[in-house]
């Protein structure tokens, strides 16, 4: 059988890079003992595959991988002995059983599916006070052209159209959207539940203002907290370096041009 | 608990690899500081990466933690880039368990695993701002001990160490511990504390015992400064391997490592007794773990880690005793879990050839042999019990196994070489290649492929070689040459290649490999220009080391080029690994005559290492066995 994994990854271990991790689901797989399916071949590997890396230093409760059974296991027992074989930093949100796959369809990995993805994101200390004013401006902004680095120096591209919702977050935690186009399910607040409790590995650092966005994600349009800090400086000036620090909230696929937690797609 | 973060996130993000500082593995061992009595942070000098793969670290970090009363954190080089940094910025060096500042511990242990790490040492001490001279701490700086196969001959970093613990690490530290607690609290200073320990067998203080010179530089006269310090330091050996504390749980690195693998330590010592190896010597006496402990080990690490490979490591696999027994048990267990098992120093024989068969993949894995010397003559020398039959019946059989890699090691250099034998190194080589082409075409996959590596001989401590000249960086460029030159001349040339080792670094090797205290402020002088990481050819700064010798009269020709006499006092002569002096020189002797010593196992031939009365010294062998 075929199982997607949701897991969040957080504290100290947001300075894990993507093939680290992976190794680090391989050695705990083997820990749990799944009975994980492996490739054929003289060095047979763990039929395992991951969703969008997360850069360094984004905490995430929304990361994803698919893998394989060679026997049935309810869910609920492989996300306990998953579970029991994480580390502080790794945390498994869900297990769930996909259907199996129909026959002469193309394959579907939680790779390929992936459309949007929604971050809350913190201003650093040294952009303290200077964001809301680029983020409201972004949100109003039919355009944010940013510059991409190319094979022969870079290139002109607008993301806007990559972005689906910006928001502020009160301290409060409620959300107010300067922009929303209605592809994305957004929360009104980072504590109504919004379907399971979320953020919970956010860092939240008092007198710091915290942002909202929905982008689109994957292969085909992937706009990353560095695209989106880019966006923010073409509509504002603002300093140079790291200006936001990012919890991934969610990834999702899209059906019907709305976008769903990666966790529920079919 | 939420923990420490020593460095900023802007910081981890500027350098490469942040995963080297933040620690939180698997088996990563959590304590409550304020709880504990002792602080030890346990350094390996060098990178994270080739820190953690060494076993040792992992075995003293699980038995300090055993101890409810002690924290035993870890701390590793920052890398060049993290080094600028943290000394711009003033970060002081921090372990990674609870990023505290080292400084603030009572202990920094650091074990010193070659040589070339010195400038390491120094670098971590600075950065953690500890005095780099023992002689300049305080009471509230760490005590500094080393431990490791460099401390058989401390001399050239004696004035860095507050003490050095000689010998294997799991014997003695708990009574160290007790004494340093009983001291805290009887009020005792730092200086009551290592007089102390002095009195504990392997322990070695150096500021208790003084040095002379003659003027030509040699040793006239090492004394303790006082009566109760033992003149003689003798090593701490485990008597069972059975009964000591080996780790249920390896740290398992997030990062791939150079060992990335679970490793099972078979066996201490090597009953061989080739004449160049330090580690045959002061491992004295060869003792076995036995394989139904081995196994037990093995399925606690591999389901604590979920490691997919695992090591069986020793200094001659082939002469572990439950070898077959083991390897056969093992190779399906291994396979049911995915589990890779690799065996190093292993001697390609028929048992050898099948594992190798059931465990690797014959078309991208090489089979190694380890020759050392090119003729039968130089073999002798060296006592390497290895003949060209043993070598060239092993890769036949390698090779008709559907191997067609090979590769050898040798050291260029050896006492007593001559041209004839650099040139029957290329001739080994040709002989093996020549061996695959006996094979019939169709047994055949495409060319051989025999690779020769060459390295720098350099004497060490303890060895029959220890009085022995080295050859110089002249010459060995010259017989490098030599060599590669022949092997191109070579019938089979085509399937022959020549790498060789680099010749500045084993120089300076040899220099600190049998140096004495006044290398110390050499160490220290050409650390403060700038050298660090000199066992990384990209970071080994050869001019500056040249340099600093120079202005202090440090000379190869007086380390490296002469022979030593027998009167001679070495700077490691305190040391008492068992195996006795006179042991040694007889077998220096009998390296001049091309006698070969039988090994260990076949007869005893009475080298000391029996006054520990353990291991194969106290078995029965030869003739004595063979009438029971």
């Amino acid at each position: 059988m075929k199982i997607r994994v949701c897991f969040s990854k957080f504290g100290m271990l947001r300075f894990l890079g993507h093939l680290d991790v992976m190794r680090y689901f391989q050695h705990a797989i083997a820990r749990a003992s799944l009975p994980i399916a492996y490739s054929a071949g003289f060095h047979p590997h763990m039929i395992l595959s991951f969703a969008q890396p997360l850069a360094l230093s984004v905490t995430s409760d929304g990361e994803y991988f698919d893998c394989e059974l060679t026997e049935n296991v309810p869910a609920e027992e492989l996300k306990t002995r998953l579970q029991n074989a994480m580390c502080d930093g790794f945390e498994i949100r869900t297990v769930t059983v996909l259907p199996p796959q129909e026959p002469n369809t193309k394959k579907q990995t939680g790779m390929s599916q992936i459309a949007g993805a929604m971050y809350l994101c913190e201003e650093t200390l040294s952009v303290r006070g200077l964001l809301t004013e680029a983020v409201e401006k972004l949100g109003v902004s039919g355009k944010a052209v940013i510059q991409k680095p190319t094979k022969n120096g870079t290139k002109d591209m607008d993301v806007r159209a990559g972005i689906h919702a910006v928001g502020i977050v009160s301290e409060n935690g409620t959300v107010e959207y300067v922009f929303r186009d209605g592809v994305f399910d957004v929360p009104e607040s980072l504590n109504d539940g919004f379907g399971r409790e979320r953020s919970a590995h956010a860092a939240h650092t008092a007198g710091l203002s915290r942002f909202l966005f929905a982008v689109d994600a994957g292969s085909g349009n992937n706009i990353s907290v560095e695209l989106i800090s880019d966006a923010l400086r073409s509509v504002c000036e603002l300093p140079e370096g790291r200006i936001l620090s990012a919890h991934r909230m969610e990834l999702y696929g899209c059906t019907d041009n709305r976008m769903v937690s990666l966790a529920k797609m079919k | 608990m939420q923990v420490r973060q020593a460095l900023s996130d802007d910081i981890l993000l500027s350098v490469e690899k942040p995963a080297r500082y933040i620690g939180g593995e698997i088996n990563m061992t959590i304590k409550d500081p304020s709880e504990v009595d002792i602080r030890f942070a346990m350094c390996f000098p060098d990178v994270y990466e080739v820190g953690m793969s060494h076993l040792g670290i992992q075995i003293l970090y699980d038995m300090f933690n055993r101890r409810a009363d002690t924290y035993c954190e870890r701390v590793y080089s920052p890398w060049t880039d993290l080094d600028k940094i943290m000394r711009e910025k003033k970060i002081p060096l921090f372990t990674l368990e609870t990023q505290s500042p080292v400084k603030c511990f009572d202990f920094l242990g650091i074990t010193l695993q070659y040589e070339m790490c010195y400038t390491n040492v120094l670098q971590i001490l600075d950065l953690s701002g500890i005095p780099l001279l023992a002689a300049e701490r305080g009471e509230d700086d760490p005590i500094v001990v080393g431990g490791g196969p460099c401390t058989y001959n401390p001399e050239p970093i004696a004035d860095f160490f507050d003490f050095f613990y000689i010998g294997e690490g799991e014997t003695a530290y708990d009574e160290i511990l007790d004494i340093y607690k009983a001291n805290k609290a009887a009020g005792g200073t730092r200086k009551d504390f290592l007089r102390k320990i002095s009195h504990i067998t392997g322990m070695y203080v150096p500021s208790l015992y003084e040095v002379t010179y003659k003027e030509d530089g040699t040793i006239a006269s090492f004394t303790p400064t006082a009566p109760d310090v033992p003149a003689k330091i003798r090593k701490q050996v485990v008597t069972d391997l059975d009964t000591c504390v080996y780790p249920d749980k390896q740290l398992l690195p997030f990062l791939k490592v150079v060992q990335d693998r679970v490793v099972l330590e078979l066996q201490r010592g090597c009953t061989r007794g080739c004449r160049f190896c330090q580690a045959g010597m002061i491992y004295r006496p060869t003792r076995e773990r036995s394989v139904p402990h081995l196994r037990e080990i093995a399925d606690t690490l591999l389901n604590t880690t979920g490691q997919d490979e695992i090591n069986l490591s020793s200094l001659s696999s082939s002469d572990f005793s439950g070898l077959q027994e083991l390897v056969y048990a093992m190779i399906d267990d291994c396979k049911q879990r995915h589990v890779s098992l690799s065996l190093p120093s292993l001697r390609i024989d028929a048992f050898a050839v099948d594992v190798m068969q059931k465990v690797q993949d014959v078309n991208r894995s090489s089979i190694t042999f380890a020759p050392e010397a090119g003729t039968q003559r130089m073999r002798n020398v060296i006592n390497k019990g290895l003949t060209d039959e043993d070598i060239l019946s092993g890769a036949g059989k390698a090779f008709a196994a559907g191997w067609n890699k090979v590769k050898l090691y040798f050291m260029l250099g050896l006492p007593t070489e001559t041209d004839d034998d650099v040139k029957g190194i290329a001739n080994l080589g040709d002989a093996i290649a020549r061996e695959y082409y006996l094979l019939p075409k169709e047994s055949r996959h495409g060319k051989a492929a025999v690779t020769i590596s060459t390295s720098y001989f350099i004497a060490k401590p303890f060895t029959p070689f220890q009085w022995m000249p080295m050859i110089s960086k002249e010459t060995f460029l010259e017989r490098q040459r030599l060599l590669k030159a022949t092997v191109g001349e070579m019938r089979n040339a085509k399937s022959l290649s020549y790498h060789w080792h680099d010749a500045e670094t084993s120089e300076l090797e040899g220099i600190f490999a049998r140096g004495d205290r006044k290398l110390s402020a050499v160490i220290l002088e050409a650390y403060r220009r700038g050298c660090i990481f000199d066992a990384w050819t990209e970071h080994f700064k050869y001019e500056i080391w040249k340099e600093v010798c120079d202005e202090f009269g440090v000379s190869v020709d007086f380390y490296n080029l002469r022979e030593r006499p027998y009167d001679e006092i070495l700077p490691w002569d305190h040391i008492d690994i068992g195996v006795t002096r006179q042991f040694l020189y007889r077998e220096y002797e009998k390296a001049k005559q091309e006698i070969v010593t039988p090994n260990c196992m076949k007869k005893c031939s009475g080298c000391g290492a029996a006054v520990f009365g353990c291991g194969i010294c106290t078995k029965k062998r030869g003739k004595e066995a063979a009438e029971q």
